[in-house]
């Protein structure tokens, strides 16, 4: 049986054949754009060796020209983002930078006990709208319903702890590790905002800005940077949240966490999505 | 790739070399973990660290390529409600488009495991990797890989059959 399953799984490879990959040449050409030269590294260092003060000034200049001074901003983001007792629920809409697909998600969740309920929504150019359904109840008991396949709701349980990563996590993560950094202050469609920045330690891995409201340190948006042909850092996935909030818990409230009903759909065992 | 020409060769052309025997491998691992735009990024990535890191590249490079690569993804940020999605597609369309005879309920399983276990089971029958080889990607002891692809094989296939035997043990939608 074990041996059959693996059989299977070989027959279902999405890539079976070798991709043929850009030229060594073309690639060569591309890594050779993002190699400092020389010149430009020694330069640098001295830049590297300023950086600290640099650093300390921006934050000092920060501190002292805002309505913060003397105050921990990365701390307050980090505990303005502590999952709280009531509902908390996000709404957000991802695309990638200069792409027209919108993926929207929408998101409710409660810690104790734990409840969480998340749609997906798909909306690309030529396509029909995909949504995903998912809900984990008291009792680690998911369900599952896609648009793609609408008339089975999935059932499973499971005590996998994989919830969804929205910022909380990163800028925690982020924050005990020394890895999250404060740029500065920027506006975003007409709001005052710290950016945040995540550096990543993994050499050559672009880092992911933060944007979060300077008066409710809630996050704003993500921008997730890629690194282009050129050598250039480049907007690529782009979060922006329309709400980021922790609502009261009361049975309406915690209603939003329970699946929705979808009509028609059957009830079947499955696997945890 | 032979060691004796590895000692005599520039470091270009060892680049060069190691670029033209593993590329593809480094770009099908990629597009079979994520989208194509992001398995270009990643080559591009993985060819710049091994670019810089030539001379801690072993003879037979393939291993070692993949581990990093597997890095590389690790770190293009991506929470779960966007693998959520890609899960999705991947377990509902792709396989149609791609074969036109899609094993869905073997992809169904393969979602439904944990990471780890999906990785190795990817590694030796998508990659097609030998344990030893599959170990030097994960960077752990060979002994260690064989007990992790048993316990994934055995999971996959109590997976699978929860999977069967659910396309054919519907029962009503009750209230949630």
């Amino acid at each position: 049986m074990d041996a059959d399953a693996l059989e299977r799984l070989r027959a279902v490879n999405p890539v079976p054949d070798t991709p043929v990959p850009p030229a060594v040449g073309q690639m060569r050409a591309r890594l050779e754009a993002r190699r400092p030269a020389r010149g430009r590294f020694q330069r640098r260092r001295w830049l590297f060796a300023l950086a600290p003060v640099a650093g300390a000034a921006v934050v000092f200049a920060l501190a002292g020209a805002g309505d913060h001074r003397g105050f921990d901003v990365l701390a307050a983001v980090v505990q303005a983002t502590e999952p709280g007792a009531g509902v908390f629920h996000v709404d957000a809409e991802e695309s990638y930078s200069g792409k027209r697909g919108v993926t929207r998600f929408q998101y409710w969740q409660t810690i104790r006990p734990r409840r969480e309920r998340m749609l997906v929504t798909e909306s690309y150019p030529g396509k029909a709208t995909r949504r995903i359904e998912r809900a984990i109840a008291p009792g680690e008991t998911w369900h599952y319903w896609s648009s793609g396949a609408p008339a089975s709701i999935l059932r499973s349980r499971s005590t996998r702890h994989e919830v969804a990563v929205f910022d909380a996590a990163q800028i925690h993560q982020a924050y005990r590790r020394g890895e999250l950094r404060l740029l500065g202050t920027t506006r975003v469609e007409g709001r005052s905002a710290y950016r945040l920045r995540v550096v990543n330690p993994e050499p050559h891995a672009p880092p992911v800005d933060i944007l979060v409201a300077t008066g409710t340190f809630a996050p704003i948006e993500d921008i997730n940077y890629r690194w282009t042909r050129d050598g250039r850092l480049q907007p690529g996935w782009i979060l922006r949240y329309r709400a980021y909030e922790e609502l009261e818990l009361n049975p309406a409230n915690v209603a939003l966490t329970r699946m929705a009903p979808h009509p028609g759909a059957t009830l079947r065992p499955g696997p945890t999505p | 790739m032979q060691a004796g020409h590895l000692q005599v060769m520039e470091p270009s052309e060892r680049f060069d070399a190691l670029y033209e025997e593993h590329a593809g491998a480094v770009l099908a691992y990629a597009l079979r973990r994520t989208s194509p735009a992001n398995a270009d990024d990643a080559l591009a990535e993985v060819m710049l660290i091994a670019w810089r890191r030539l001379d801690e590249a072993p003879v037979d490079a393939r291993a070692w390529l993949l581990g990093v690569t597997r890095r590389v993804l690790a770190n293009q940020r991506r929470g779960s409600m966007r693998q959520l999605a890609l899960k999705d597609r991947l377990s509902r369309d792709a396989p149609a488009e791609r074969s036109g005879q899609a094993d869905e309920a073997v992809l169904e399983a393969l979602a439904g495991l944990r990471k780890g276990d999906r990785e190795v089971l990817m590694l030796v029958a998508w990659e097609g990797l030998s344990n030893r080889e599959a170990a030097a990607v994960l960077g752990i002891s060979p002994k260690t890989f064989g007990v992790r692809i048993h316990r994934a094989r055995a999971r996959l296939a109590r997976e699978l059959e929860a999977v069967d035997g659910g396309r054919t043990n519907s029962i009503p939608a009750e209230v949630l």
